[in-house]
């Protein structure tokens, strides 16, 4: 077995913080915790490419750090990569989520890392990767390689691979359907009594913790600030040009306003179904306030209004897509150079 | 309240000269029942057809499911509030036809959240073995309303044709004896004082929409300006209840009310021991949020006041709004420490965690999902296609792709689904 | 609401700056009411 093990600098003994910049190197024998790597994989594994990077390189180089790394792994005619496990370390564990992805997708080969649950990493990448829970403490090493060893034998021998509690993964946030032999009535039941006789229970669905976003400074002066208009009520220019789905939209675009006082009827529709248009669709002000906007611009209340809107259809539209969405339209308002955007939410 | 249940299991159902319940074969009079059917003139003509368990069978779209049950005279009427006088369901004896039901197709697709093809019966393969319905005889009632009929008027008269046939076939019972009896009630004398006190809620409908006209809920009113009232649980296994024409995503039946998942399970918990079945609440998912504080509250109250409630298990009707409305409502009993189990259908189209729930309350953590968004099915050709038109029959020959959700019975708001969410 | 303290309460979902039942000098009035209110939010700690 031909492993390629992936280290920062701290773990591939090229010194602390003050080598985080070190660009990639590449060992041709274990390494720091891989040795025990390859001890614990068995007489036949060997550790034959050790890819050493710094923190700060891989991070601001992640191009350049994957396509070489791509490279010398293709090289290298590896079975399996191991990345860390990278523990607590963020920009560590980023580093590994992003080399362990492009490793599965363009080399198709099995890969295996492991990080703390907080680490920004496995936010990142716990959908795309098979993510062994490492806790925060380097001290357990020793248990953390055993068990990224024992899943890379699973994966390697094409053996089923059972839920996260078994395995010891981070769970991938991921859902499927299961039959069972109890109704939901019985089992709702069963939960309540558990509950009230303070027994554990196990919970079929559990709500998502959400990292808080910073709420950004008050505008400062808002009688200088560009401001932009940004809906997601699915107002979209007749013929509905970008094709924003009414529903789960993937998209959204951003319409010229330049010179319009308003927003009259017959240049728009609506690409929405979660709510009743028909009073948009005869005044598109009613959504997205242009005329209100021009008056307040006219008399100086704000420095200016952004020549563009920007609309997407907001109806059953999970975060892996408004979250893209969101910081996709974010980077057009700063191209803009807009100060400050009101969103008319339906 | 005492309701006697008399049980008597049906093998067969076949067509014959006259109607009557002959040990365990139901034989049926297509033509008697024909007549009762067409007494509404709204009704044009009707067809009647028997499907067997596990039959390579098909059926769609649906309208409701009813199992036939008829009571002795001295309690209320079948169906109170619709076929009868609205005296309290829940007393009294009542005759069982079990393992049969009676089902309604409709003439046209409900479209909203379940598609062209609405709800379909499936009677075998893998969509079949993952509901109920397809253990049962079926006695199928296609309806073939009057062309100019406003929807509602449809929905009344699929209403009462379905309800009157199901009483009809259970009278046959009315004077045999039953195979065996259940007796429901849930008395709590001082001996028991130490079990935890159990509380059911239970969304009937939801103001996403108006009620259609005529259209019956609760003793036949349609819930219109209802607060949260408190019911006894043989009201709902004994007809006080029906759903509404609108069920979406999870769906909800007349059968699952009348064997109501939940009511059985807190019953044979109660009859067991373990707790004490306080008494149940129906409620309704609000309109807006001024609405929701007020019903979540009132029904909160209910709970804590009227039944002493320890714990309560709550159950919703329709989709995100009653969500919130179920989520609230947790939240509230467990601030006052009454601790909850809830049922949400699956709202993670893109099968994540993050898009499951509507709500982060970290007390109300003792959640059931009922899933059903990742499974599909081919569904194969079968032998026999029911349904109103052609038109349907086609659309339902197959081969063809389902959502698990659109099978009746796999999903249920009601409590009756045997698939679970699986976190990974 | 997850942490968005800039909110302002819009006229309802059908028509969140508008209103179709008053004057339509009246609505103007309204909407421009409305953005007021949320260029004051923008102004505002938003806590």
């Amino acid at each position: 077995m031909r492993i390629v093990h992936y280290l920062n600098q701290f773990f591939g003994g090229l010194g602390g913080e003050e080598q985080a910049g070190a660009p990639l190197e590449a060992r041709d024998e274990a390494v720091g915790p891989g040795r025990l790597l390859e001890q614990l994989l068995g007489a036949d594994a060997k550790v034959v490419l050790s890819l050493i990077c710094g923190d700060n390189y891989a991070v601001e180089h992640q191009d350049t750090f994957i396509a070489a790394a791509l490279e010398k792994i293709r090289a290298a005619n590896a079975d399996l990569l191991v990345a860390g496990p990278c523990f607590l370390a963020g920009r560590y564990g980023v580093a590994a989520g992003a080399l362990c992805s492009a490793v599965q997708s363009k080399l198709g080969l099995p890969v295996i890392t492991g990080m703390a649950r907080e680490n920004p990493g496995a936010d990142l990448y716990r959908e795309t990767l098979y993510i062994i829970d490492s806790g925060e403490s380097a001290a357990r090493m020793r248990e953390v390689l055993e068990r990224m060893t024992q899943f890379a034998q699973k994966l390697m021998a094409k053996k089923a691979i059972g839920s996260p509690k078994d395995e010891g993964c981070i769970p991938r946030g991921l859902i499927r359907d299961q039959f069972v032999e109890r109704t939901a009535g019985e089992r709702l039941v069963d939960m309540a009594l558990a509950k009230v006789r303070g027994e554990p229970f196990e919970s079929e669905m559990a709500p998502a913790a959400f990292a808080p976003v910073p709420i950004p400074p008050p505008v400062r002066n808002l009688k200088t600030a560009k401001v932009m208009l940004i809906t997601d009520g699915g107002l979209v220019p007749k013929g509905n040009p970008d094709q924003i789905q009414a529903s789960a939209a993937t998209r959204w675009g951003s319409y010229s306003i330049k010179d319009r006082g308003d927003l009259r009827a017959e240049d728009y529709e609506i690409s929405h179904g979660g709510y009743d248009p028909q009073f948009v669709r005869l005044d598109p002000d009613r959504l997205v306030p242009l005329d209100a906007m021009r008056e307040l611009e006219k008399d100086g209340a704000i420095g200016e209004l952004c020549d563009e809107f920007i609309s997407t259809s907001g109806l059953a539209n999970p975060l892996s897509n408004t979250r893209r969405m969101g910081r996709e339209m974010a980077e057009r308002a700063k191209s803009l150079g807009v100060d400050a955007i009101i969103l008319t939410s339906t | 309240m005492s309701l006697t249940l008399a049980i008597h299991p049906i093998s067969e159902i076949c067509f014959d000269a006259a109607t009557c319940l002959d040990d365990s074969t139901l034989r049926v009079d297509k033509d008697e029942l024909g007549q009762i059917v067409l007494q509404d003139s709204r009704i044009e003509s009707v067809q009647f057809e028997i499907v067997r368990p596990g039959e390579s069978c098909r059926a769609g779209p649906v309208f409701d499911i009813v199992e036939p049950r008829a009571k002795e005279p001295g309690a209320s009427p079948d169906w109170p509030g619709v076929l009868g006088a609205p005296q309290t369901a829940g007393t009294g004896t009542t005759h069982v036809l079990q393992g049969v039901a009676v089902t309604a197709l409709r003439e046209q697709s409900p479209g909203e959240s379940r598609g062209a093809t609405g709800y379909i019966l499936e009677m075998s393969g893998e969509a079949g073995a993952g509901t109920h319905y397809a253990k049962l005889h079926h006695l199928v009632v296609i309806p073939h309303t009057k062309q100019e009929l406003p929807l509602s008027a449809r929905h009344r008269a699929y209403r009462l044709a379905q309800l009157k046939v199901a009483v009809h076939l259970a009278r046959t019972a009315l004077l045999l004896q039953p195979v065996r009896s259940e007796v429901l009630e849930t008395s709590i004398g001082a001996d028991r004082a130490n079990l935890p006190r159990f509380a059911y809620v239970g969304q009937i409908f939801s103001r996403q929409r108006k009620p259609e006209a005529d259209e019956s809920i609760l003793y036949g009113a349609d819930t219109d300006g209802m607060l949260p009232t408190l019911l006894d649980p043989n009201e709902w296994l004994d007809g006080a209840l029906l759903p509404s024409y609108h069920a979406s995503l999870g769906g909800a039946e007349t059968y699952f009310y009348q064997n109501h998942p939940v009511i059985t399970a807190l019953y044979r918990r109660h009859q067991a021991r373990e707790l004490n079945f306080a008494g149940t609440v129906a409620t309704i998912a609000s309109a807006d949020n001024f609405d929701r504080e007020r019903n979540t509250r009132f029904a909160a109250n209910l709970v804590k006041w009227a039944l002493n409630a320890n714990a309560a298990v709550l159950t919703k009707f329709g989709g995100g709004v009653p969500h919130t409305d179920l989520s609230e409502t947790a939240r509230l009993l467990e601030c006052d420490n009454i601790k909850t189990s809830v049922q949400v259908t699956d709202l993670a189209r893109d099968r994540r965690v993050e898009s499951a729930l509507l709500f982060n309350f970290p007390e109300v953590d003792a959640i059931v999902c009922i899933g059903g968004n990742s499974t599909h099915w081919t569904l194969p050709r079968v032998d026999r296609v029911l349904a109103a038109n052609t038109g349907f029959a086609e659309l339902l020959a197959g081969p063809f792709e389902i959502d698990s959700l659109n099978v009746i019975g796999v999903a249920n708001q009601q409590g009756a689904s045997r698939l679970r969410s699986v976190m990974y | 609401m997850i942490g968005a303290n800039r909110l302002v309460l819009g006229n309802g979902i059908v028509h969140v700056v508008g209103d179709a039942h008053i004057s339509v000098d009246e609505e103007k009035k309204l909407r421009r009411q409305l953005v007021e209110k949320a260029l004051a939010a923008l102004q505002s700690d938003g806590k």
